[in-house]
C-alpha cells in the first residue's frame, strides 16, 4: 500500500531557531491563482446577494400577511358594523311597537295610583 | 501588471473597444444615476408609490332612551358594483349573477350596459350589501368591480329626521344637526403613501412611505329622548288628520336645564329615501327656521313684565269694554261675552285671551294711559333683551332664523306697534325662541340656551354628558315666575277642563290664534293656531314645556281647537312617561 503526501513538510532544523519558536511550517500543496480567487470573490458577491434577496422578500412576505390580515380586519368590522345595524333595527321603537308581543299586549281595565 | 501588445493586433484592437465600451457605459451610468437622478426617482415614485386617503368614520348620532343613550344614526359600508364592458367575457353570466343576488338593487335595464364598450366603468347596482357583494365576488366575473362605500343608515326610519338632516353624497352634512356639526362628526381623513406591489398591495420596503391615521369622527348623543319625540310626531300626525290642516309643528323642552326633548314638524321626510322627497320645503325645521307671529301666547310674557315690574298682579281690574284704541287704531278682542266686559281682573284677561287687558299692561307699563317711550323700552328690554324674542338663540341646528323684534328706538317701533306686540302680533319670532323664553318666565327666572347635544359618546360605549353652561339667571324674579304660573295654570283650566286626569297635577298654558297677512291686511279666515304650556307633578317644578302650532293655507285654525288636543295628548303621554304623582 502505498499514499502521497499532500502537505509539504518543510524542515527549520537547519535554521537558526530560539525556544518557543516552531521548528516546522506546513504549507499547502492547493496554490489559488488570480482566477480562482477572482471567481471565488464573485460567488462570495452572489451569495451576499442572494442573503439580501432572501430578507427583502422576506420582508414583503410579511407585508402580504399584514395586508391579509388587514383586509381580514376591514371585513369583520364591516360584519360587526352590520350586526349593530341590524341590532338596532330590531329594537327600533317602530319595530317594537309592530312586534307580535306588543300587538297581544291589552290595555289595564282599571289603574289606581299610590299615594305614599 | 502590464500588458504588452503588439502593434495593431487584434487583442489591442479588443483591449480599446472594451475600454471604450466601459467608458460609455461609466458615463451613461453617471449621466442617469447622477445627472438625471431626480427625473428617475420621479418617474420610479409615479410608478412604485401609490397614494391611498384613510377614510374617518363620520360619527355616529345618538338620541336618549330615558337615561340610555340609543342609536339614532349609523354608519353601514355598501357596495357599488361596476362593469368594464371591455373586460366583461358572459354577459350572460353578470346579468343571472346580479338579477338573482341583487335584483332590487341593480339599476333598470342594466343589461345594456354592458354592451357599451366605449367606456371602461359602467355602473350596474347600488347600495349592495356586503353579503350580496360576497356572493358575486365568488362569482369571479370577469369585468366586474365593485366600490365600497359608507351610507348613513337610520334604525329609528324617519324619527326626527328634519333635526338631523341628512348627509349628501359628497359626504357632506346638510341641514339640522349633520350641517350644523359637519366638522365635529366628519373627523379628518388620513392618509396612506406607500410602495405597492402591481396589486396595490402596501410594502414597507421603501423609506417614502407615510402613514396618517384618519381620525374618526365624534359621536353624539342628542337630548332629544326617542320615545318623546316618537310620542310628538303620532301626536302631532293625529292632530294634523282631525283638524285637516296640512302642517305642525311641536317642541317639548326641559325648562330646567333647556334641553329639547322633542322637535318635530308635520309633513316630514324619510332620510333614506331623499329622492321621494319633492317639496324641498320638507327638509326645513320649521321650528327654528319659520319665523312667524306668534298670537297670544305672547299674552304669558306681557303678563310676566307686568308682574315683574309691580304694575299689575293676577287680581288687578282695568275696565273691559271689548275694545281699545291706540293713536288712530281700534284694537278689539276676539271674545266678546257680557261675562267679561267692564271690570274686570288680568287673570280674567289672560283666561279669556283678551287683547285690552294686555295693551292695558302696556300702557300701565307707561304713564298709566298711553304706550309711552319709556313703556316701550320696559317691553323691548322684556321681549328682546331677557326673553331673547327674535335673537337666535344658537342652538346647534343648521338654518336658525333670528326673525324681528323691532326696537322702539327705529321709526316703526311706535305705541301702535308695540300694542299689537302685547298680544303677539306685529314681530316675527320662532317657536324655539317662543318655548326657551317661557322656560325662563316659568322656571324661576333662568334663561337656559336652547341645546340638543347632550353628550358624546365614545367608542367603547361611555356616554359623556356635557353640562349645559349657558344660562342667564334673574330674567324674571322667582316670585313673578311663581304667580306667572299660576296664571297659566288657572288659564288652561278656565276655558277647558280635559277631565282626563291632567289636572291632578300642575299643568299650565295659553291658547294663541295668530292672525296672518295675505294682501297686505291681517284676516282671519287664515290663522295658526298654537298652544304653549307646561306641566310637572306640583306647582314648583314644572318639568316639561310643549308648544304645539299647527296651520294651513286658507284655513282657520285656533289655538284651542287645534292646538291645544295635541298639547295634552302629549302632556297626558309626557306624565305617565315621566311617572310624575298625582297631588290631589
Amino acid at each position: 500500500m502505498s499514499y502521497n503526501r499532500t502537505v509539504q513538510f518543510n524542515s527549520r532544523r537547519q535554521t537558526n531557531w530560539q525556544r518557543n519558536q516552531n521548528t516546522v511550517a506546513f504549507a499547502s500543496a492547493v496554490k489559488l491563482g488570480p482566477i480562482s480567487h477572482t471567481v471565488l470573490v464573485a460567488l462570495m458577491i452572489t451569495v451576499l446577494g442572494l442573503i439580501y434577496l432572501t430578507q427583502a422578500t422576506r420582508v414583503s412576505g410579511y407585508d402580504y400577511a399584514a395586508n391579509a390580515i388587514s383586509d381580514k380586519i376591514s371585513s369583520l368590522t364591516e360584519q360587526k358594523d352590520n350586526l349593530e345595524v341590524e341590532n338596532a333595527r330590531l329594537t327600533a321603537l317602530q319595530t317594537v311597537k309592530n312586534s307580535n308581543v306588543a300587538k297581544a299586549m291589552t290595555t289595564p281595565t282599571d289603574v289606581q295610583s299610590v299615594s305614599e | 501588471m502590464e500588458l504588452h501588445f503588439s502593434q495593431g493586433s487584434r487583442a489591442k484592437k479588443i483591449a480599446v473597444v472594451t475600454l471604450a465600451a466601459v467608458v460609455i457605459f461609466i458615463v451613461r451610468l453617471f449621466y442617469i444615476q447622477v445627472v438625471q437622478h431626480e427625473k428617475y426617482v420621479a418617474q420610479a415614485d409615479q410608478e412604485q408609490v401609490k397614494q391611498f386617503t384613510l377614510h374617518a368614520k363620520r360619527g355616529e348620532i345618538y338620541a336618549m332612551d330615558g337615561s340610555e343613550p340609543s342609536r339614532l344614526v349609523m354608519n353601514q359600508t355598501v357596495y357599488t358594483v361596476w362593469a368594464d364592458p371591455t373586460q366583461v367575457t358572459d354577459k350572460n353570466a353578470v346579468v343571472s349573477a346580479l338579477n338573482s343576488i341583487a335584483g332590487g338593487n341593480v339599476r333598470d335595464n342594466f343589461a345594456q350596459y354592458l354592451d357599451m364598450t366605449h367606456s371602461r366603468y359602467q355602473v350596474l347596482a347600488s347600495k349592495v350589501t356586503m353579503q350580496q357583494a360576497e356572493m358575486l365576488k365568488k362569482k369571479r366575473l370577469a369585468g366586474i368591480g365593485f366600490d365600497a362605500v359608507s351610507q348613513r343608515v337610520y334604525p329609528e326610519g324617519q324619527l326626527a329626521s328634519q333635526v338631523l338632516g341628512f348627509v349628501d353624497a359628497n359626504g357632506e352634512g346638510k341641514y339640522g344637526f349633520e350641517q350644523a356639526n359637519d366638522a365635529q362628526l366628519k373627523g379628518k381623513d388620513g392618509l396612506l403613501k406607500t410602495v405597492t406591489d402591481i396589486r396595490d398591495v402596501p410594502l414597507t420596503v421603501s423609506d417614502k412611505n407615510i402613514r396618517q391615521p384618519a381620525v374618526n369622527g365624534q359621536n353624539m348623543v342628542l337630548t332629544i329622548d326617542r320615545n318623546i319625540q316618537a310620542e310628538t310626531e303620532q301626536a302631532l300626525a293625529d292632530g294634523v288628520k282631525k283638524s285637516g290642516a296640512d302642517h305642525a309643528s311641536a317642541i317639548v323642552m326641559d325648562p330646567q336645564t333647556g334641553k329639547v326633548l322633542a322637535m318635530a314638524n308635520v309633513p316630514t321626510y324619510d332620510p333614506s329615501q331623499l329622492n321621494k322627497v319633492t317639496d324641498v320645503a320638507q327638509l326645513n325645521n320649521d321650528i327654528i327656521s319659520a319665523p312667524y307671529e306668534p298670537g297670544s301666547d305672547i299674552k304669558t310674557f306681557t303678563v310676566a313684565a307686568g308682574v315683574d315690574k309691580g304694575v299689575i298682579t293676577p287680581a288687578s281690574t282695568y275696565d273691559n269694554t271689548g275694545q281699545i284704541t291706540v293713536d288712530d287704531i281700534t284694537i278689539n278682542n276676539a271674545t266678546k261675552t257680557a261675562a267679561v266686559t267692564g271690570n274686570i281682573t288680568m287673570q280674567t284677561a289672560l283666561n279669556w285671551s283678551l287683547n285690552t287687558g294686555m295693551v292695558t299692561i302696556a300702557e300701565r307699563l307707561g304713564d298709566g294711559n298711553y304706550i309711552t317711550r319709556q313703556a316701550r323700552d320696559t317691553m323691548y328690554n322684556y321681549f328682546y333683551n331677557r326673553f331673547r324674542l327674535g335673537k337666535a338663540t344658537g342652538i346647534e341646528l343648521a338654518n336658525e332664523q333670528k326673525g324681528v323684534v323691532v326696537s322702539p328706538a327705529d321709526v316703526q317701533g311706535n305705541a301702535v306697534r308695540y300694542s299689537n306686540m302685547s298680544f303677539g302680533q306685529g314681530m316675527d319670532v320662532t317657536m324655539l325662541q317662543v318655548a326657551s323664553g317661557f322656560c325662563s318666565v316659568i322656571n324661576g327666572g333662568v334663561y337656559y340656551s336652547p341645546t340638543v347635544i347632550n353628550g358624546t359618546m365614545s367608542v367603547d360605549g361611555v356616554f359623556s354628558e356635557t353640562k349645559n353652561a349657558r344660562k342667564t339667571a334673574g330674567i324674571v324674579t322667582p316670585a313673578t315666575s311663581q304667580v306667572v304660573r299660576e296664571m297659566v295654570h288657572e288659564a288652561h283650566y278656565a276655558t277647558y277642563n280635559p277631565h282626563d286626569g291632567s289636572d291632578k297635577y300642575f299643568v299650565g298654558g295659553k291658547t294663541g290664534t295668530s292672525q296672518t297677512i295675505k294682501n297686505g291686511k291681517y284676516v282671519n279666515d287664515q290663522t295658526i293656531g298654537t298652544y304653549l304650556g307646561f306641566g310637572g307633578a306640583t306647582a314648583d317644578n314644572p318639568r316639561y314645556v310643549i308648544m304645539v302650532e299647527i296651520s294651513d293655507k286658507d284655513k282657520s285654525m285656533g289655538g284651542g281647537t287645534d292646538a291645544k288636543p295635541v298639547f295634552n295628548t302629549i302632556s297626558n303621554w309626557l306624565i305617565n312617561y315621566l311617572g310624575l304623582t298625582p297631588q290631589k
